[in-house]
């Protein structure tokens, strides 16, 4: 065919281009785009606003967005979970619950990248066949399931940091309605209202902190991160603790001429895995050695988790700020606090070396005032004639 | 022939890469799900999932993936043929820079899906239309001047996706924008496959239709003007067919390099340089090559590999064998 004639020939090359891309093109446009699926009564709503339908309890859940910590907490257990993004799955190195729930590490992972903007392999995702799949949300995310039939894909939408415990709440909510767990969530939050607000009270009503302080990232850039969209201000506010941080004008970042500044009088460092966040680490650097905290020794790595935790986590962090900025008023009750946390909602007994790792004692021996926080300060007190009004409950 | 055994060749690789992925369909359904319409909610003797992922995640991406390859190596080629430089790629020009732009923007406004690619072409295309004016202001054509204005146009564009990968929210922006720089099919639709395919089909016909004007190019330029070719509008038009190419290419899948640059070469070892073959050649080559790469990326390992990343890895020392093969002997087969 090729020597019937020259040009022919040649133009016999063009012709199955023309073919090929033709085809294509007359298949993309005429393809039916999405599967059929019989129309179902809408279930849930979820945080993108589609109305999803889902047969709760969902028995095969798939979760994406680092939001595993909080399906632990709600679920109390990892039934029914099939498989986790990477990210979630990650979540668990640095949490208590990996220590009450350690089957959760050996969760399924769901292939794709740490933080993908998009499941990276659909057919994985079939072949799982879940029923209920926690989706980011965002172009990209939702559509690539939907086109495929994926069932019960419930959208989840982090806004604004200063949204953010609407946004778990909402979170922990769809859970609660994927997992039959409606009471368990109403009793997390109501349960965590009730700390907040008695971790509150029990400072004096005109008590206002000493000191000001600026929160950290913990890994090699130190970052300040208690920007004016810090979502720790409205607590900080509560505690009546001046967040000098707020004097940057972004949300986050500043360089270490921003920070020498500002110079507060605390540091607080956020722990970054795998990262060396300790304040002996930070208090060495030549740097940092005009500033106030670091002279005073009022460096701290903070017990701040993964944030997907919140309503677990924050009661506790907010009883560790308020003993740290109130030492003289605030009484001395953290340990028993995460005792009985752990033990009324997940019926585990925290033992002492998990709350030492939890709270940091080992990184925070050298920063001052942080003995009152060890095991020895609790038993010092225990022995005295009163006891924690805590554990006396 | 080389060039039918190329087409043969390109056609079986597609119907090979269907059958690869981790949902197991086997051979006789993915017949049966292709030649054949059952109702969309029938079972048959397959499953609905089957025909799921043959129809919607496969087949769409299978295509895609080969016509971005078909149109990278065939502008790669047109490229070289009309620089005369075989060190020159389709995104010499500084579209894909530019298309990169637009949709690394469309990330940052967390517009729709649609936006992004729309947002990415007309970006690629206001980076021609700039390196097109700066060529314009210096009063000169020559070939160093378009390929300096590209790099112009490019660098900044680069540079203005550095300034929002800096903006942006590290926690939600970042990973989207890197993503969206290291290239990937995974999210190939129907539409984005009608974008590319209706460009390549304008584009890429229209190169091949002057592919014989190409050869008089690479004459040189007082041989072609001779011949009575209308130089600087023969460039400037080739140079938007490719533009075109490269724009609807970056929109649906990123950033995927080395594809332009190093298929025209092996295209060369077996046709020769004689662009009536070349750029046919290329052009189904360059299917062959990126539908392999695409196989690779999502066949490999436990995560699917970014193809950008993957060309890039496999492009430099492909290129330095071919280096390594025409030493001596030039670019220009004699």
């Amino acid at each position: 065919m090729m020597n019937i004639c020259g040009w022919q020939g040649k133009s016999l090359a063009v012709c199955l281009f023309v073919l090929l891309v033709s085809g294509a093109l007359i298949l993309s446009l005429f393809h039916p785009r999405t599967i059929a699926t019989a129309p179902q009564p809408p279930f849930l709503t979820d945080m993108s606003g589609e109305k999803i339908h889902i047969q709760a309890p969902a028995q095969r859940v798939v979760i994406y967005p680092l939001m595993l910590p909080a399906y632990l907490a709600v679920n109390n257990g990892t039934a029914h979970l099939l498989a986790a993004s990477k990210g979630s799955l990650g979540q668990m190195n640095n949490n208590l619950l990996g220590t009450v729930f350690p089957e959760a590490k050996n969760t399924q992972e769901i292939t794709g990248a740490y933080l993908s903007p998009r499941p990276a392999d659909l057919e994985e995702l079939m072949r799982l066949d879940p029923d209920a799949v926690f989706s980011g949300w965002g172009p990209g995310m939702v559509d690539p399931l939907k086109a495929v039939g994926m069932p019960g894909v419930v959208a989840i939408s982090w806004g604004r940091p200063a949204d953010y415990r609407r946004d778990f709440a909402e979170v922990c909510k769809l859970i609660g309605e994927v997992t039959n767990r409606r009471e368990r969530v109403h009793l997390l939050i109501s349960r965590y209202d009730r700390e907040r607000h008695q971790v509150l009270d029990r400072l004096p009503a005109n008590a206002v902190a000493s000191a000001n302080v600026v929160v950290l990232d913990g890994g090699r850039s130190y970052q300040i991160l208690s920007g004016k969209g810090f979502w720790l201000n409205e607590e900080l506010q509560a505690l009546r603790v001046r967040n000098k941080g707020q004097e940057l004008r972004t949300n986050f970042g500043g360089n270490i001429e921003d920070l020498l500044r500002l110079d507060p009088d605390v540091l607080l460092l956020v722990p970054e895995p795998g990262e060396d966040s300790s304040p002996a680490t930070f208090m060495a650097r030549k740097e940092y050695q005009s500033l106030h905290a670091v002279k005073d020794r009022r460096v701290y790595t903070a017990p701040m988790f993964s944030l997907s935790n919140l309503f677990l986590e924050e009661p506790l962090l907010l009883d560790w700020l308020a003993e740290m900025f109130y030492p003289d008023v605030a009484p001395p009750r953290l340990r028993a606090m995460y005792r009985q946390t752990f033990l009324e909602l997940f019926q585990f007994r925290l033992s002492d070396d998990e709350i030492d790792r939890a709270i940091y004692v080992r990184e925070n021996f050298q920063s001052q005032g942080y003995e009152r926080f060890t095991r020895e300060a609790l038993q010092t007190q225990n022995a005295g004639p009163s006891k924690d009004p805590v554990e006396s409950r | 022939m080389i060039i039918v055994c190329l087409c043969a060749g390109l056609c079986g690789m597609m119907i090979l890469s269907l059958r690869l992925g981790r949902y197991p369909v086997s051979e006789g359904d993915i017949v049966r799900i292709l030649f054949t319409t059952p109702p969309l909610h029938a079972l048959g003797r397959y499953t609905n999932a089957s025909w799921v992922v043959i129809e919607i995640v496969r087949l769409p991406r299978i295509l895609m993936v080969t016509l971005c390859g078909m149109g990278l190596a065939l502008a790669g080629a047109a490229m070289q043929g009309v620089f005369r430089n075989p060190l020159v790629g389709p995104e010499i020009a500084g579209v894909s820079s530019g298309a990169a732009c637009g949709a690394v923007l469309a990330i940052m406004l967390s517009l729709s899906m649609a936006w992004q690619v729309g947002l990415a072409f007309g970006f690629g295309m206001l980076a021609l239309i700039i390196a097109f004016m700066l060529a314009k202001l210096t009063g000169r054509t020559s070939m160093l001047v378009l390929v300096l204005s590209g790099v112009i146009v490019g660098t900044f564009f680069g540079s203005m996706v550095g300034l929002m990968e800096i903006l942006a929210d590290p926690a939600t922006k970042l990973p989207s924008i890197l993503y969206q720089m290291l290239g990937s099919f995974a999210g190939a639709t129907y539409e984005k496959l009608a974008i590319v395919a209706g460009t390549l089909l304008m584009s890429g016909t229209l190169l091949l239709m002057l592919r014989w004007r190409i050869n008089l190019l690479s004459l040189g330029e007082d041989d072609a003007a001779a011949l009575g070719v209308n130089i600087d509008a023969l460039r400037w038009g080739i140079i938007a067919l490719v533009a075109m190419i490269v724009a609807a290419q970056v929109s649906v899948s990123g950033g995927v390099g080395w594809v332009g640059l190093i298929i025209p070469h092996l295209a060369r070892m077996l046709v020769g340089p004689e662009h009536g073959k070349l750029l046919p050649a290329s052009a189904f080559l360059g299917g062959i090559y990126l539908l392999a790469m695409d196989d690779i990326a999502r066949s490999i390992g436990h995560m699917e590999i970014p193809i950008g990343l993957l060309t890039a890895v496999m492009g430099a020392p492909i290129f330095a064998f071919l280096f390594w093969k025409t030493r001596g002997k030039g670019w220009i087969r004699d």
